[in-house]
């Protein structure tokens, strides 16, 4: 549980940042780029 | 039904997404955001911001590709497959936005972005849809 608790905090802090490179990685693939 | 877009979806993930105004019911994702989101976590424990935080960085990829379900559902892309083509021949819709719509008229769900994640002709597409949508800043 006390795993799970970290992991959760670590993935929480690091959202925006996962969001930012789905984002990026995304821009060279028609399939799943937003535009 | 409520779809919810990568960074929400590692929001539920954690445990720490908001409540979403105006909804009910379980939050879900997409498979092709969900292969974003694994992407991305699979990038960042290697080089980004996950890299050294983590004794398992494979618990972070784990989490995504083997969600827990009172988290996060992943919807059968196979479902909403009929949807998703008919919305691609009506609209300029790529993948993960013809999913994504599918995806909501197969479940009657609504659907949640993050406001980063909407491309710029997506609201008049979801409108002309029908779907309940909205942004959430999180």
């Amino acid at each position: 549980v006390a795993d799970d608790d970290a992991l959760d905090a670590v993935l929480a802090d690091a959202a925006r940042d996962v969001a930012d490179r789905a984002r990026a990685l995304s821009r060279r693939d028609p399939d799943l780029d937003i535009e | 039904v409520i779809i919810v877009d990568d960074h929400l979806a590692l929001l539920a993930l954690a445990g720490r997404l908001p409540d979403l105004p105006d909804t009910n019911g379980p939050v879900a994702t997409t498979h092709a955001f969900q292969f974003r989101l694994a992407r991305a976590l699979a990038d960042s424990t290697q080089s980004g911001t996950l890299s050294g935080r983590l004794v398992d960085p494979m618990a972070a990829l784990r989490r995504a590709t083997q969600p827990p379900a009172h988290r996060l559902v992943v919807l059968d892309p196979r479902a909403s497959l009929g949807q998703a083509i008919d919305v691609a021949t009506r609209h300029p819709a790529n993948l993960l936005l013809a999913e994504l719509i599918g995806a909501a008229q197969h479940h009657q769900a609504a659907v949640r972005l993050s406001p980063a994640n909407v491309g710029t002709s997506w609201p008049a597409v979801l409108a002309a849809e029908g779907i309940d949508f909205g942004t959430v800043d999180v």
